[in-house]
């Protein structure tokens, strides 16, 4: 397996960045940060927990797809797990293309299949501190049928 | 037989626990869950449910191996796309 999805519980920024070969003339990157306020409540933080061995092989297979569909140079993605607070870094797509066109088509495409398909799961705390699963649904993919 | 469980998130906290060994009368995936779901007063809907077998994902008629684990995952994170914003 190769190591293009990373999860970790350290700040995204400490991670090694994309190395960008010559033959790219576009970087995109995509930082997902977390808000102080989803459907209309205060929130404080949140805590991110991964099924990390199904989580690294699906992240590492959209990565890979990516490459593929979009023709890229060279592509990553990390994921956050653990407590975050308001502000932090939660995900971060890099892309490297040869233009621009696919770099941003890439890159929002890998953003929307990593939540749609990784296993990571959201808890958020709000301000009258409560706290709650953040539900959205799964894509179907081809390896259910 | 004999198969773990694992659970997460949602469903670790109906469940009360992260892993279970139980033996088992179910043949399939869907009928392990159907088991879990009865045991533990599962809230989610089984349609809202994906199924992990040896760390990948698997239809709900997949034969259960005896031994294995399976996981059972409730929703994902994210997904701005599947709320229509």
């Amino acid at each position: 397996m190769n190591n293009q999805f990373v999860l970790t519980e350290s700040a995204l920024e400490t991670l090694p960045g994309l190395s960008i070969p010559a033959s790219s003339g576009a970087v995109v990157s995509f930082w997902g940060r977390v808000r102080d306020i989803n459907e209309g409540r205060a929130v404080t933080g949140l805590e991110y927990t991964a099924y990390p061995e199904l989580a690294l092989k699906e992240g590492n297979r959209i990565v890979d797809e990516a490459l593929g569909r979009f023709g890229l140079v060279a592509a990553r993605a990390a994921h956050r797990i653990g407590t975050l607070n308001v502000g932090d870094a939660a995900v971060v797509v890099e892309v490297a293309s040869g233009h621009r066109g696919e770099g941003f088509d890439a890159c929002r495409w890998i953003i929307d299949e990593i939540k749609g398909r990784v296993p990571i799961w959201k808890c958020e705390h709000y301000e009258e501190g409560d706290r709650a699963w953040v539900m959205c649904h799964h894509v179907t993919t081809t390896a259910d049928s | 037989m004999i198969v773990t469980i694992r659970y997460y998130a949602q469903l670790k906290e109906e469940a009360g626990r992260a892993v279970e060994t139980v033996e088992t009368g179910a043949k399939t995936v869907e009928g392990l869950w159907a088991e879990a779901a009865s045991r533990h007063r599962f809230t989610l809907d089984p349609s809202l449910i994906r199924a992990a077998q040896a760390d990948e994902f698997c239809p709900w008629g997949t034969p259960l191996i005896p031994n294995a684990v399976v996981v059972f995952m409730p929703p994902v994170a994210g997904g701005e796309r599947h709320r229509g914003a």
